[in-house]
């Protein structure tokens, strides 16, 4: 769906020169969730902003369905947008408008009849579940329903690609939740692409299929979430299991980190690793994550007892993940 | 003081004073607010960023605004004539008044404009928006409040430079005002004026308080 390559932004101020992105190569394929995680200042506004050509990129390619963004003249540009929706932190809704006239308003500037325009907006507002609010003003609403009234109106003009800009940044816990639920019903129901860009690794942990992580306008990592994150080396891995400290060293025992990947995590593999070799297992940390609908769980172990070795082998025949400090 | 003799004159005078305020209102609408947006439009960071324009018409736009209004008024006589047609009278008096308050006009227009959140135009480009229509559809109906606001400002900058408009024979409640009150010490018909032009003042303000409160839903 979007094919980035070699793209670089550099900001210029003076004599100073700013390289927001550098070198950066994405794909994101059709219909995946598509998450860019990383700190504030990263370049992640940058990065999106360059897929619709908000930002002109200072060099490198951005092909949304095929079509070089930055070669389009003007005009070709707008209708491109068009068929690009995107969301933002702060919704950026017209406070002058009601509910429907915000959802109207792609509608109005595409020329469609007002007849079309109510119906088609009637729809996305039962899409969104905000058909009550058709005449509310966007200062009557809560920070959730606004960002519901601002998918919907980047939907208005049925894009295949959504675009979203932190747009659960400035919501609260319950409120993030629902509309990452309601994201991830639309990519599923519309099979809607979704790039979206987040400090938080709440939201590539909830519904995100592919990430990549940005720091000083480079990729560190890219690849499915399910894969980094059981990779103990990824900086996805670590931001959620973050490393053990290593503890006193006691010569007889074996500090170890094992990842529990799926179905596997939910098993007594310890327990009963402890009876069948003869072990003292003691479990001196860890943690156990559900990542987009599986379970994940890393824990750190500290394993006594003369046959260790046997044990790890154990271990990794039974498909874990076993790393020894 | 003879009641009788000089009511009329105060009804003459609150007609040239709403006459002159009004039409020059008008002029200063149509002309200063295309003015405002261009400032903002051609500013740098604009939607059409035309750094030269934007600042032969900042400069000019500030002369305008620095020029007293007394100055003004003399200044533009012959202008005026090319104009109107004739140099004194209420008519007369409406093309400095217009010229005075569109610079006015043009830049509270401007720091109104400014205030819509650029995000707003952000995600209207985003939707494929032509230039003019962001103007149209975002900046204009998100900066009314401040705009109406503004216009009360700029009528109530005009009602106060009306009061010089005497100077060229245009009449009204300020020239009133000078020529009973302070010429032949006719004090009661000063403060009638200056309660005259309070009102007037203070109603402005409030209908432009309650319009602009109307159309904000923020
Ligand atoms: N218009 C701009 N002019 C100059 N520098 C900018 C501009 N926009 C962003 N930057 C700089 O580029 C870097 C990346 O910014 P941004 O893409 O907004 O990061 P993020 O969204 O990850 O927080 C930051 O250092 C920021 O200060
Ligand atoms: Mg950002």
């Amino acid at each position: 769906m979007i094919e980035i390559s070699h793209l670089s932004k550099v900001y210029r101020q003076g004599e100073n020169e700013l390289a927001a992105l550098n070198d950066v190569s994405l794909t994101i394929p059709s219909g995946e969730i598509f998450g860019v995680v990383g700190v504030s200042g990263a370049g992640k506004s940058t990065l999106i902003r360059c897929v619709n050509l908000l930002e002109k990129p200072t060099s490198g390619s951005v092909r949304v369905d095929g079509i070089e963004m930055t070669g389009l003249k003007f005009h070709e540009l707008r209708e491109a947008r068009k068929k690009i929706g995107m969301i933002f932190q702060h919704f950026n809704l017209l406070s002058t408008r009601t509910v429907s006239g915000n959802i109207a308003f792609p509608l109005e500037i595409d020329g469609i009849s007002k007849k079309d325009r109510q119906e088609k907006v009637q729809e996305l507002l039962s899409l969104v579940g905000l058909s009550d609010k058709a005449d509310a003003f966007p200062a009557q609403l809560s920070g959730g329903q606004k960002q519901r009234v601002g998918i919907a109106r980047a939907l208005a003009n049925n894009p295949r690609l959504l675009l979203s800009d932190e747009a659960t940044s400035a919501l609260d816990q319950q409120n993030t939740s629902s509309i990452l639920s309601l994201l991830r019903d639309l990519n599923q129901r519309l099979g809607l692409t979704i790039l979206l860009i987040t400090h938080e690794m709440e939201v590539v942990k909830q519904i995100c299929d592919r990430v990549a992580v940005l720091k000083e306008g480079r990729v560190l990592e890219t690849g499915k979430v399910q894969q980094l994150i059981s990779n103990p080396k990824s900086h996805i891995s670590q931001a959620f299991f973050p490393p053990f400290e290593k503890i006193l060293p006691n010569p007889s025992t074996l500090q170890t980190a094992i990842t529990f990947i799926g179905p596997i995590a939910d098993q007594p593999v310890l327990s009963s690793l402890a009876k069948k070799f003869d072990l003292e297992a003691n479990i001196i940390g860890g943690s156990i994550q559900s990542i987009s609908g599986s379970r994940i769980g890393r824990l750190h172990v500290v394993l006594g007892g003369q046959r260790t070795n046997e044990a790890l082998n154990y271990l990794r025949g039974l498909g874990l993940l076993v790393e020894v400090y | 003081m003879d009641w009788n003799l000089w009511l009329p004159n105060l009804w003459k005078a609150t007609v040239e004073t709403l006459y002159m305020v009004g039409i020059s209102t008008i002029f200063t609408i149509i002309l200063g607010l295309p003015l405002g947006i261009l400032l903002v439009v051609t500013d740098r960071k604009g939607l059409l960023p035309l750094p030269l324009l934007n600042t032969i018409v900042g400069a000019i736009v500030n002369i305008g605004r620095s020029l007293p209004f007394i100055i003004l008024l003399v200044v533009v006589i012959p202008f005026t004539r090319l104009v109107v047609g004739t140099t004194i009278g209420s008519t007369a008096a409406i093309v400095p008044l217009a010229l005075a308050a569109i610079p006015f006009f043009a830049r509270v227009a401007e720091s109104g404009l400014r205030e819509v959140d650029k995000g707003l135009v952000e995600a209207a480009q985003a939707m494929g928006c032509t230039n003019r229509q962001i103007i149209s559809k975002v900046l204009l109906p998100e900066s009314m409040p401040s705009l109406i606001l503004g216009v009360a400002l700029t009528i109530i900058s005009l009602i106060s430079y009306s009061a010089m408009a005497g100077a060229i024979g245009g009449g009204g409640l300020g020239d009133l005002a000078i020529r009973y009150g302070y010429q032949r010490f006719e004090t009661e018909v000063m403060i009638i004026t200056v309660i005259l032009l309070i009102i007037l003042v203070q109603g402005i303000q409030i209908l432009g308080n309650k319009l602009a409160q109307k159309v904000s839903k923020k």
